[in-house]
C-alpha cells in the first residue's frame, strides 16, 4: 500500500512536470561557469531607496554601490577617504572641513562639484519627511567655504561625524533637482556601480560603472535579489539559483561538502542583548538584575546554537565599532550565585515576560529566547516568553512599552557607539532606568578627542555592567552561503560592498 | 436576469464595503505608525510630527471618511513608507505575478484532473481510480510549504534542473505551479469522478451506446461536459481563493506575489498597502464568482438567474 | 443569494449509499491510523521522564535512535523530540478540533434558522456569509496578528469565525427540505414553539451531514494550521505544535531531516486518516459540502 501510493506521487509529480513542458536537464544560470554576472540576496526589499529620504539598513546595500559618501566605511569597519581626499576639524569637533576629490565624475558624465555636496546636506536638512535627516540633525550649516572644501558647522561636538557622512549618498544636483520623487527610479551617484532597473519586489539591477574613481568592481553585473525566507536563501545558493545570501549559524552546518557552495562568515558589528525595563516588578532591583546575567551561560550558546560562530561580550558594541574596549571582561556564568542572589533579593516567583521576535527578526532568536528561558528557570526564576513578530517588537520598544525582559541585537551600521549608548543607556527608547551619570558620560563621550574616548566608554559599560542595566550576551558573526567560485569577505556591518566581490 | 445582476452587484459592493472597514479598523488599532517608519535616534517629537502629516492625529471618524471618500475617487491612499508610491500601484505591480501563477496552476490542475477522470472512465480501471484518488490524497495530506521545499532539494539543490526560487523566467513557474496544482487536483479527480459516475447511469448515456458509439466517445463527447458542470462553482472558489491565498506557497519559493507585498506591508505597519491589498484581493473575489454564477447558465440552458 | 445554484437537494447531502463505496477496509484502516495517533498523543505526555521543554544543549540535534533517553533523538535546543511531538500532536489536535467546533456550532444555528426562518433572515444571512467568504482569511490573520500578537486563541478566533459557510449551507438544505413535512408543520399548527420544533424535528436531521462534514474538514484546518504555523502566526515557542516543529527542523533539513520529517509524518496519518474515514461517509462531490473550503 505505501509503495504503491508513492510511486503514485511520484507519477502525478513527473504528470505535472511534464505538461507544465518545461523540463529542464541544463542548470538555469548560475553554476560555475558564471563569473560576470551575480545574483545576491537581500531579505527584505527597501521599501524606498532615495539617498536624500531614506536612511535604512536594507537601502545601504544599494547606496553602498550607487554613490559615494565623504568618507567610506570598509568592510573591516574602518574610516578611508571616499568623496573627500582629507580632511580637518577644529578641537571640540564642531567646524569640520573637506577636500573633495578632484576629477569625479556622476554615472551620466557630469562631473561631481563641491556644491552637490553642499545640496545634498542641504536638500536632507530641508526635507521634513528625510529620516536621514535625524541623522545629520546636529549640522548647523554646509558651506563651500573656498573652491573645493566643504565646511560643516555642528550644533554641538560630534565626535563620530566622519562616520555619519559615509552613510550620506552623495546625488548630483541638477539631476536630482529635476527628478525630485520620482529619483530613485533612475537614480544617478558616482559609485562603483550604476543603476539598470528595479523590478519591485524581484530585485534591483545594476552594472558596474567603467568610469569610476577608485578601484573598479570585477563583477560586471550585480542583481539584487528579494528573499525572505531563511531556508529558501540557503538552497537558492545550493541550487546556483542565487550567489551569495545571508544565512543563520544553524545553517552553516547544512553546507558541509557542497560543491555548488560554501559557507561564509565574519564577526559582526552587532551585539545580541537581554533589554530590561528596570522600572518593573522585580526587575527594578538590581540583584535580581545581575542574577539574569549570571544565569546565562553564554559560552554554552554561542558553542551549541551558533555553531562557535561568536564571542561572549561584556560591552554593548562589537569590536571594530567605535567605542569597543579591547579586554573588556565577559559577564560570568555563576548559576549559584545567581540564585544566591535572588534568595538575597527575595524573589518569589514573580513572572517575568520576555518579549523576542519569533518571525522576521534574527533567524536565531527563537532558539535564543528558549535557551535563556531555559537558563533562567534552572536558577528558579518564572520567565513567559511573548512572541511576535520582530517589527511589533521594534514597535513596543520604540515606544518605551517592555514590561520586562526583551531580545534584541544592536548593529550601528554607522559603526560607531554612540547611537548605541544614546538609545540603550542616555535617554534613548530603551533607556528605563534614566541613570544621570550615564547621560553625563554620553555627552562627555561626544565632545572627547579620538584617544580620550575610550577611556569614557570603558566607564560607560563598566556602570552598565554594575548595574546590570543592559546585558550583552555575545557578538555574533554574519554568516553567508556563497558560490564556492567566488572570493569575498562579509563586512562587520552586514551590508554588502559588492566592489569586494570577485570570482576565482 | 437584470434584477439578478443588480442583486449581486449590490451584495458586491456591500461585501467590498465590509472589508473596507475591516481593513481600515486593523489600520488604525495597529497604532501610529510613525515611531517604526523612522530610523534610530527619531526624537518623540519628530515620531509625532510624522503621525501628523500621515493623517493619524485626527479624528477617527474623519480618517474614515476622508478614506472613503478617496476610495470613490479611486484613490487608494499613499504607501507610509514611501510618499511616491500610491499604494493601488503597489499592489498592482504584483497582480501579474500572482494571477499568472494562480491561473497556470488552477488549470494545470483541472487539466490533469479532467484527463485523469477521463482515463478512468474510459478503463473502467478501479486500480487506475484508486491511484489517482490515493497519490493526490497523499498529497493533499502534506502541508503545502513542507512539499515545496522537499521538490526544491530534489529538482533545485539535488538535480540542479530548476531555478529553486524568484521569478524570472518561465522555469520560475515550475516548482510553485507543481505545488499548487498537485495540492489541487485530488479535488478534481474525486468532483469529476463522481459526477461522471452519476452520469453513466442517465438514460442519454445508455443511448449513446445503443446508438454505437465507443467509450472513449460518450466519456468525451456525451458526459464529459455535463459533469464538468458541477465543479465549475468549485473552480471558481479554488481560483478566487488562489488569487488572493498563495501566501504560503509565494514565501517558499520567493514569488514577489500580492501575498508577499502585503506580508511585507503588514511586517512594516504600511496599511496603507494593507487596505489596499484587502481590497484588491476581494474585488477580484467577488468578480470571479460573479463571473462563474454568469456563466453558470450559459453552460446549462436549466439553470435561470432571477 | 444565488438559491438556484447550492439548493441542491437534500440527498446528495445526507448519508445514503452508493453503488461505488464497497465495504472497504481503507475506512477501517483511516479510523486505526487516527486512533493510534489520539493514543499517542495521550498517552506519551503522561510517561515518567517526558517533558517537553526540558533542555540540554550539550545533547542537541540527536539523530532519532542513537540515545536511549531520547528516543527520535533531540532538537536544536537538546529537547526531546519524541516528547515535542506528542506534546505538539496534543495542541495541534486540540486547536484544530476547537477551530472545527466553533465552525460547527455557528455554521449549524445560522443555517438552521435561515433555513427555518427562510424571508429577510435567510437574505440577511446569505448576504453576510458571502461577504465573509470574499475575505482573504490567512491574510487578515497576519494583519491581525500584526496588531495583538500572534497566538493561538487569535487562531482560533479568527478561523472559528470564518470557515462556518458551508455548514450553514449544508444545514440550511436540510432545513428547507423538511419546511412542507408534516412532522414540522403540525406541531407548530398545534401551538408549539419554534425552538421546541427545532430542537425537537429539525435538529436531529441537520446534525449528522454536519458532522459529516466537520470529518472531512479537520484535515483541511489542521493542514491551515500548519501553513499559518510556518507563517509564524499560530502557536509561539517554546510550545511545540506539528506546523512549528517542521519550521524549526528546516534549517538543519539536510544534515538532520528527521527534526522535520517525524512532524510531518504526523500531520500526514492524521489528515490521511480522516479522509480515509471520511470516504465512508461522503457523498463526493456534493458542492454544498466542499464550497467554502478555500483558504
Amino acid at each position: 500500500m505505501k509503495k504503491r501510493s508513492l510511486a503514485a506521487l511520484v507519477s502525478a509529480v513527473a504528470c505535472g512536470l511534464a505538461l507544465t513542458g518545461c523540463v529542464s536537464t541544463t542548470s538555469p544560470g548560475g553554476g560555475s561557469t558564471k563569473t560576470s554576472s551575480i545574483t545576491v540576496a537581500l531579505p527584505t526589499e527597501p521599501s524606498d531607496t532615495d539617498p536624500i529620504m531614506t536612511r535604512s539598513i536594507g537601502s545601504w546595500n544599494i547606496y553602498y554601490a550607487l554613490y559615494d559618501g565623504l568618507t567610506r566605511i570598509t568592510a573591516s569597519g574602518k574610516i578611508e577617504p571616499g568623496l573627500a581626499t582629507s580632511w580637518t576639524h577644529n578641537k571640540d569637533s564642531t567646524v569640520w572641513d573637506f577636500d573633495i576629490r578632484k576629477d569625479v565624475t556622476f554615472q551620466n558624465g557630469d562631473p561631481l562639484k563641491a556644491s552637490d555636496i553642499v545640496y545634498t546636506y542641504q536638500k536632507i536638512l530641508d526635507s521634513p519627511k528625510s529620516t536621514n535627516r535625524v541623522a545629520i540633525a546636529m549640522v548647523q550649516s554646509v558651506t563651500e567655504v573656498k573652491p573645493g572644501v566643504v565646511e560643516f558647522v555642528l550644533k554641538s561636538p560630534f565626535s563620530a561625524w566622519l562616520n555619519q557622512v559615509a552613510t550620506i549618498g552623495i546625488v548630483p544636483q541638477s539631476v536630482y533637482e529635476k527628478d525630485g520623487s520620482d529619483f530613485e527610479n533612475h537614480p544617478v551617484g558616482t559609485g562603483p556601480y550604476s543603476f539598470v532597473s528595479w523590478k519591485h519586489g524581484v530585485s534591483y539591477q545594476l552594472t558596474r560603472n567603467d568610469k569610476y574613481w577608485g578601484t573598479k568592481p570585477s563583477i560586471k553585473d550585480v542583481t539584487i535579489s528579494f528573499v525572505g525566507d531563511t531556508n529558501a536563501r540557503l538552497t537558492g545558493v545550493q541550487s546556483g539559483t542565487l550567489d551569495i545570501a545571508p544565512i543563520s549559524a544553524d545553517q552553516i552546518t547544512s553546507l558541509s561538502g557542497s560543491s555548488q557552495a560554501k559557507a561564509v562568515s565574519e564577526p559582526s558589528n552587532q551585539v545580541m542583548q537581554i533589554g530590561i525595563n528596570t522600572t518593573a516588578g522585580v526587575l527594578a532591583n538590581q540583584d535580581v538584575r545581575q542574577a539574569i546575567s549570571l544565569a546565562i551561560d553564554r559560552d554554552s550558546l554561542i558553542k551549541n546554537l551558533l555553531g562557535g560562530k561568536g564571542v561572549a561580550n561584556g560591552e554593548l558594541v562589537a569590536k571594530g565599532v567605535q567605542g569597543f574596549v579591547p579586554d573588556f571582561p565577559a559577564p560570568e556564568y555563576d548559576p549559584d550565585r545567581a540564585k544566591q542572589l535572588l534568595s538575597q533579593a527575595g524573589y518569589k516567583g514573580e513572572e517575568i515576560t520576555f518579549d523576542f521576535a519569533s518571525t522576521g527578526g534574527d533567524p536565531m532568536s527563537p532558539d535564543l529566547a528558549q535557551a535563556v528561558q531555559g537558563y533562567l528557570q534552572k536558577v528558579g526564576l518564572k520567565v513567559r516568553l511573548i512572541g511576535q513578530q520582530q517589527t511589533s517588537l521594534s514597535l513596543k520598544i520604540a515606544n518605551h512599552q517592555i514590561t520586562g525582559l526583551y531580545l534584541q541585537g544592536w548593529a550601528p551600521s554607522s559603526m560607531d557607539g554612540d547611537v548605541v549608548v544614546s538609545q540603550l543607556l542616555a535617554g534613548g527608547p530603551e533607556d528605563y532606568p534614566h541613570d544621570p551619570k550615564m547621560t553625563q558620560l554620553y555627552t562627555q563621550q561626544q565632545s572627547a578627542a579620538a584617544d580620550a574616548r575610550a577611556a569614557v566608554f570603558e566607564q560607560i559599560w563598566t556602570q552598565n555592567a554594575q548595574e546590570a542595566y543592559h546585558l550583552p550576551l555575545y557578538t555574533g558573526h554574519y554568516s553567508y552561503a556563497v558560490n564556492s567560485s567566488l572570493t569575498w569577505t562579509p563586512a562587520a556591518d552586514g551590508i554588502y560592498r559588492l566592489t569586494d566581490i570577485s570570482s576565482k | 436576469m437584470i434584477r439578478y445582476l443588480v442583486r449581486r452587484l449590490l451584495q458586491g459592493v456591500l461585501t467590498l464595503f465590509c472589508v473596507v472597514t475591516i481593513a481600515f479598523v486593523l489600520g488604525r488599532a495597529s497604532g501610529k505608525p510613525a515611531a517604526l517608519l523612522l530610523t534610530e535616534g527619531a526624537t518623540a517629537q519628530q515620531i509625532d510630527e510624522l503621525n501628523g502629516r500621515l493623517g493619524f492625529n485626527r479624528p477617527l471618524g474623519e480618517q474614515y471618511l476622508d478614506y472613503l471618500g478617496g476610495l470613490l475617487r479611486g484613490d487608494f491612499g499613499v504607501s507610509y513608507r514611501n510618499p511616491s508610491a500610491p499604494a493601488i500601484t503597489l499592489i498592482a505591480e504584483r497582480l501579474p505575478a500572482t494571477i499568472s501563477l494562480a491561473l497556470i496552476s488552477f488549470a494545470i490542475g483541472l487539466t490533469v484532473a479532467i484527463g485523469a477522470a477521463i482515463l478512468i472512465h474510459i478503463t473502467g480501471s478501479t486500480r487506475l481510480r484508486a491511484t489517482f484518488v490515493w497519490g493526490g490524497s497523499l498529497r493533499q495530506a502534506m502541508p503545502d510549504f513542507f512539499f515545496g521545499v522537499v521538490l526544491v532539494l530534489i529538482l533545485s539543490v539535488g538535480l540542479h534542473a530548476l531555478p529553486s526560487l524568484g521569478f524570472t523566467g518561465p522555469l520560475s513557474y515550475v516548482l510553485p505551479v507543481i505545488t499548487i496544482a498537485t495540492g489541487q487536483f485530488v479535488l478534481y479527480v474525486r468532483l469529476l469522478d463522481s459526477a461522471l459516475s452519476e452520469q453513466s447511469t442517465q438514460d442519454y448515456v445508455v443511448t449513446a451506446y445503443a446508438r454505437g458509439k465507443s467509450q472513449a466517445a460518450v466519456v468525451v463527447g456525451e458526459m464529459l461536459p455535463n459533469a464538468l458542470l458541477p465543479i465549475l462553482t468549485m473552480a471558481g472558489m479554488n481560483l478566487a481563493g488562489l488569487l488572493g491565498g498563495t501566501v504560503i506557497v509565494e514565501t517558499v519559493f520567493a514569488w514577489p506575489g500580492v501575498g508577499q507585498v502585503l506580508m511585507q506591508a503588514v511586517s512594516t505597519r504600511d496599511f496603507a498597502v494593507v487596505q489596499a491589498g484587502l481590497l484588491v484581493v476581494a474585488i477580484m473575489f467577488v468578480v470571479v464568482n460573479l463571473a462563474v454564477d454568469l456563466l453558470y447558465p450559459v453552460l446549462d440552458p436549466r439553470v435561470r438567474l432571477a | 443569494m444565488t438559491e438556484q445554484l447550492i439548493d441542491i437537494p437534500v440527498e446528495t447531502v445526507v448519508v445514503r449509499p452508493r453503488r461505488r463505496v464497497r465495504k472497504s477496509v481503507l475506512p477501517i484502516i483511516g479510523g486505526t491510523l487516527l486512533l493510534c495517533m489520539l493514543l499517542f498523543v495521550i498517552i506519551v505526555p503522561l510517561l515518567p521522564g517526558v517533558d517537553p521543554l526540558a533542555q540540554d544543549l550539550s545533547h542537541a540535534n540527536l539523530p532519532p535512535f542513537t540515545d536511549s533517553a531520547h528516543l527520535l533523538g533531540t532538537d536544536s535546543l537538546g529537547r526531546d523530540t519524541l516528547s515535542r511531538i506528542a506534546q505538539g500532536g496534543r495542541t495541534t489536535i486540540a486547536i484544530t478540533l476547537a477551530i472545527v467546533v466553533i465552525n460547527v456550532i455557528i455554521g449549524a444555528t445560522i443555517g438552521l434558522l435561515a433555513g427555518f426562518f427562510g424571508g429577510w433572515i435567510d437574505r440577511l444571512i446569505g448576504l453576510v456569509s458571502d461577504a465573509i467568504l470574499s475575505l482573504p482569511v490567512v491574510l487578515l490573520l497576519i494583519a491581525i496578528s500584526a496588531i495583538v500578537g500572534p497566538s493561538a486563541t487569535l487562531m482560533v478566533v479568527v478561523l472559528g469565525c470564518t470557515f462556518w459557510m458551508g455548514y450553514a449551507r449544508v444545514a440550511r438544505a436540510v432545513t428547507l427540505s423538511l419546511r412542507g413535512r408534516d412532522f414540522i408543520v403540525a406541531p407548530q399548527i398545534l401551538g408549539a414553539s419554534a425552538s421546541w420544533t427545532i430542537r425537537r424535528h429539525v435538529l436531529p436531521h441537520v446534525v449528522p451531514p454536519v458532522l459529516i462534514l466537520a470529518v472531512t474538514d479537520v484535515g483541511v484546518v489542521m493542514l491551515l494550521q500548519a501553513g499559518l504555523d510556518f507563517l509564524g502566526l499560530g502557536v509561539q515557542p517554546p510550545a511545540p505544535t506539528w506546523g512549528g516543529l517542521i519550521l524549526q527542523g528546516q534549517p538543519v533539513l539536510s544534515t538532520n531531516p528527521w527534526q522535520s520529517i517525524l512532524p510531518g509524518l504526523s500531520i500526514f496519518i492524521l489528515v490521511a486518516g480522516t479522509q480515509l474515514l471520511s470516504q465512508r461517509f461522503t457523498a463526493e462531490g456534493s458542492i454544498p459540502l466542499r464550497r467554502a473550503r478555500t483558504a
